[in-house]
């Protein structure tokens, strides 16, 4: 009897214990998982890797990885992962799809549509398959194709704000500008609480030539991100040539630490037109030595 | 087949599809290339390899040679590779003369400007004041100054006026940059290139090989040669500052955007910011285009630029810029401020979502359709000429047409057939009081557009000769004021990518039958207005001798 409880008592602290241990894995999953979300990518990658380290077979976490591996810009190390969830299962569409990404960021732009393809074979119902397909196509200034792809995305049964944001772009692309405001309306209502297709939107409103509705979504978005460059940049744009001079370096002044050429260039612009030339001069200073802007969304 | 493309039928600019407010199909201009006695062919001697030259090949001239009254054209062309030598007839640059009727003679043998080497850009200009008009042509391996001797030929001076240089020149300005009478040369250095490490670009996986970007080449120094007036020139490249700046350029424009009396310059670079060279009256140049704001574009991204026309857009007095660039980029459009400052206006003019798809190389800003506002024609083609297996867009583009509504904004037509289209100069060719076009394709013959905008409306073109100034008045500016609009205009022959038009200084006068003035300050200093003017004539001004 006191053996027998002896066992029970170990059988329930090693059940304890493995609980307890499960509850750590499924900890360290959850924590890589939301790293991931918020764009931490470098943090999203050491957690994924020490899961990794406890569960090798997990094709699904290797595509997690390589999805932050990817935003790292760590092409090769995000291929080999793709590859590795392939080969765990080769009926797995978002290794494919990530193999797919992989490769258009290295802009082999067929390799990318070919295992965008197999991702759609394999599970026609992913709508991701079809999204990035479409991402690529745009991304290779095919957009026709794109507008395909992102109109499968929805059939497939997603109604996600970026895809309809996406649509908005190849279309606005093409010049088919009463299509796009559609899809970029639908996109922003179906954001929620992301910021970025109410940018899109309002920086598509400029440049129709419509300020005031631009103005609105813009603030909309820095509402939301107030610490987006993006953001900050295309509203304190729209007021400079609304010449809200004073609103518009106010806007935009907490994007100088970007250090991006656009902000410093449209600073010394509101500066200029403000009168303050020795402002001005000092955002021309500092353009010599700026970064690029990153491409658009 | 050539024919049938450039058959001479009344074209029908197709209105652009690309904007609600686009005008409906209206007939802008008519191409009269079929029996006009051209059969130049622009020669790129396209290659496998697709070495950069070749997509850069096209410029071209309208200037009065003959000092008939009526302007002649004259096309630059490539050359053999890898000889980068005129091997053979197909790669001559053609002079043509105008016989009045939209028919053109071939007087290339004649006048001796079959040109050497492999040439991309074209400058007219009067450097020695004798009457007739010189010819610059730039080169990837040298640059040519024909002298007209004002007997129907033209002599190679290139060496004792001390020009050769063995840069890759695209275009070149005459602006007399130090108000001594005399035209000086502003010359428009590209990359350095060599072929043999040309680089691979373009779809490995596929094998589709493609022209390269221009990251993959040094950038050049422009150059600037003095005028000494004995037929000789002096390269002042270093003490004028301008050879301190390292660029991709490829157009020029030429005006005196602060209205200080002195002629600043505009190079429009590919990939990298714009210059703006600001004169400051003592033989030196100030760089100031970020300071002005039209260096990078509004998204402080430095675009692709190619061509450049410098001229009021919004009657306003104040110079403004327009400038071509690939399609996804815009074609933008910078408004003078007036106090040295621009404002890029180009989502405001819509001169953005017009342009999108189109890639530009040369433009002019002119009043195509005489309602008192100046519109924007543009040569479009793609750079590369398979575009259709990499993308979206088309090798072969429309020329683009942006009217001018008065109201800051532009509408678009497409005019001309599909091509890559590369060069466009303008000139009244029929003097009927429109401007019409001349548009260089790569590989096929060029077009001849006659204009037929602006039934009922009234002009006025002046012919300024100078005296004290440089005989061609480059750098004159013109206020005509009619019908309660006044007009801003300067003489200039720099105009697009590599091109050079009339001189000839051309006002739209809308329903107004006469101007009530006409001031002209030249560019010695001296004005003169003359008032009442009818209509509907060309005038040719001379500047009063000086007291």
């Amino acid at each position: 009897m006191i053996r027998a409880s002896g066992a029970g008592l170990a059988a329930l602290l090693l059940a304890t214990r493995l609980v307890t241990a499960q509850d750590t894995q499924d900890r360290l999953l959850a924590a890589a998982n939301t790293a991931y979300r918020s764009l931490r990518a470098a943090e999203a990658v050491g957690l994924y890797r020490q899961y990794l380290a406890l569960y090798p077979d997990r094709a699904d976490v290797r595509v997690f990885l390589g999805g932050a591996l990817l935003n790292l810009g760590q092409l090769d190390a995000a291929f080999d992962e793709a590859n590795r969830a392939i080969a765990l299962d080769d009926r797995y569409a978002k290794g494919y799809i990530l193999a797919g990404r992989v490769c258009a960021a290295r802009e082999q732009w067929d390799r990318a549509q070919g295992f965008f393809e197999t991702a759609q074979r394999l599970d026609k119902r992913d709508p991701d398959a079809w999204y990035f397909s479409g991402r690529a196509f745009y991304d290779a200034n095919r957009f026709e194709p794109a507008i395909a792809a992102f109109e499968q995305a929805l059939r497939a049964g997603a109604e996600q704000s970026r895809i309809y944001e996406n649509l908005g772009l190849a279309q606005d692309a093409l010049g088919q500008f009463g299509a796009a405001e559609k899809s970029f309306r639908k996109a922003v209502d179906l954001a929620g609480a992301a910021w970025r297709p109410y940018l899109t939107y309002g920086a598509f409103l400029f440049r129709q030539n419509r300020p005031a509705e631009s103005l609105r979504m813009l603030r909309e978005a820095l509402a939301l991100a107030p610490a987006a460059v993006d953001v900050r940049f295309e509203l304190a744009r729209v007021l400079y040539h609304e010449n809200s001079l004073a609103e518009a370096a106010q806007v935009l002044d907490p994007a100088r630490p970007s250090n991006e050429c656009r902000v410093h260039n449209l600073l010394a612009r509101i500066y200029s037109a403000s009168g303050k030339g020795g402002l001005a001069e000092a955002e021309v200073k500092a353009l010599e030595n700026c970064k690029a802007a990153p491409d658009g969304p | 087949m050539k024919t049938a493309i450039l058959g001479a039928i009344a074209m029908l600019a197709v209105a652009a599809m690309l904007a609600p407010s686009a005008a409906p199909p209206t007939a802008y201009f008519e191409d009269r290339t079929a029996h006009s006695g051209i059969s130049f062919v622009l020669n790129n001697a396209a290659s496998p390899e697709r070495h950069q030259i070749e997509t850069m090949a096209g410029g071209v001239a309208v200037f009065d040679y003959d000092n008939d009254g009526y302007p002649d054209i004259y096309f630059a062309n490539g050359a053999e590779q890898p000889s980068l030598e005129k091997t053979g007839p197909q790669y001559r640059n053609r002079l043509y003369r105008n016989k009045h009727d939209w028919t053109f003679e071939d007087v290339t043998d004649k006048a001796g400007v079959g040109g050497a080497g492999y040439n991309i850009g074209v400058a007219a200009g009067d450097y020695d004041n004798d009457g007739h008009v010189d010819l610059f042509v730039t080169g990837v391996k040298g640059n040519t100054l024909f002298h007209n001797r004002g007997d129907g030929t033209f002599e190679d001076v290139s060496r004792q006026a001390g020009l050769e240089s063995h840069d890759w020149a695209v275009a070149a300005a005459w602006v007399d940059y130090d108000n001594d009478g005399l035209l000086d040369l502003f010359v428009v250095n590209y990359v350095k290139w060599d072929p043999a490490t040309e680089l691979f670009c373009g779809d490995a996986e596929r094998g589709i090989r493609t022209y390269c970007h221009p990251r993959y080449y040094q950038p050049l120094p422009n150059r600037l040669y003095h005028n000494n007036g004995d037929g000789t020139f002096t390269d002042v490249s270093a003490v004028s500052g301008i050879g301190a700046h390292p660029g991709k350029g490829m157009g020029i424009a030429i005006a005196d955007y602060d209205h200080d009396g002195w002629m600043d310059v505009f190079v429009a670079n590919d990939t990298v910011p714009n210059f703006l060279f600001h004169n400051q009256h003592n033989g030196t140049f100030r760089e100031v285009a970020l300071q002005a704001g039209v260096g990078y574009n509004d998204d402080g991204k430095a675009l692709s630029s190619m061509g450049v026309d410098f001229r009021d857009l919004d009657n306003d007095g104040w110079e403004d810029l327009a400038i071509t660039a690939l399609s996804d980029q815009t074609f933008p459009v910078f408004r003078n401020l007036g106090h040295g400052l621009f404002s890029d206006v180009t989502y405001q003019s819509r001169a953005g979502i017009i342009s999108m798809p189109l890639s530009g190389w040369s433009m002019g800003i002119f009043d195509f359709d005489n309602d008192g506002w100046k519109d924007v024609f543009v040569a479009a083609g793609d750079v590369q000429d398979n575009t259709e297996m990499l993308s979206s867009g088309k090798s072969r583009q429309q020329d683009l047409l942006m009217l001018n509504d008065g109201h800051g904004s532009f509408r678009s037509a497409l005019a001309g057939p599909a091509a890559q289209n590369r060069g466009a100069a303008f000139g009244d060719f029929d003097r009927d009081g429109r401007v019409d076009a001349v548009v260089t394709r790569l590989n096929e013959p060029p077009v001849l557009l006659r204009n037929i905008m602006g039934d009922g409306n009234h002009w006025l073109a002046l012919r300024l000769v100078g005296a004290k100034s440089n005989r061609d008045a480059i750098g004159a500016r013109v206020v005509v004021r009619a019908g309660g609009m006044t007009q801003v205009n300067h003489v200039t022959t720099s105009t697009g990518y590599a091109c050079s038009s009339e001189p000839a200084v051309h006002f739209g006068l809308g329903r107004s039958s006469r101007a009530d003035s006409i001031e002209i300050e030249w560019p010695s200093g001296l004005r003169q207005t003359l008032t009442n003017v009818a209509a509907d004539s060309f005038l040719t001004v001379r500047e009063r001798p000086a007291p």
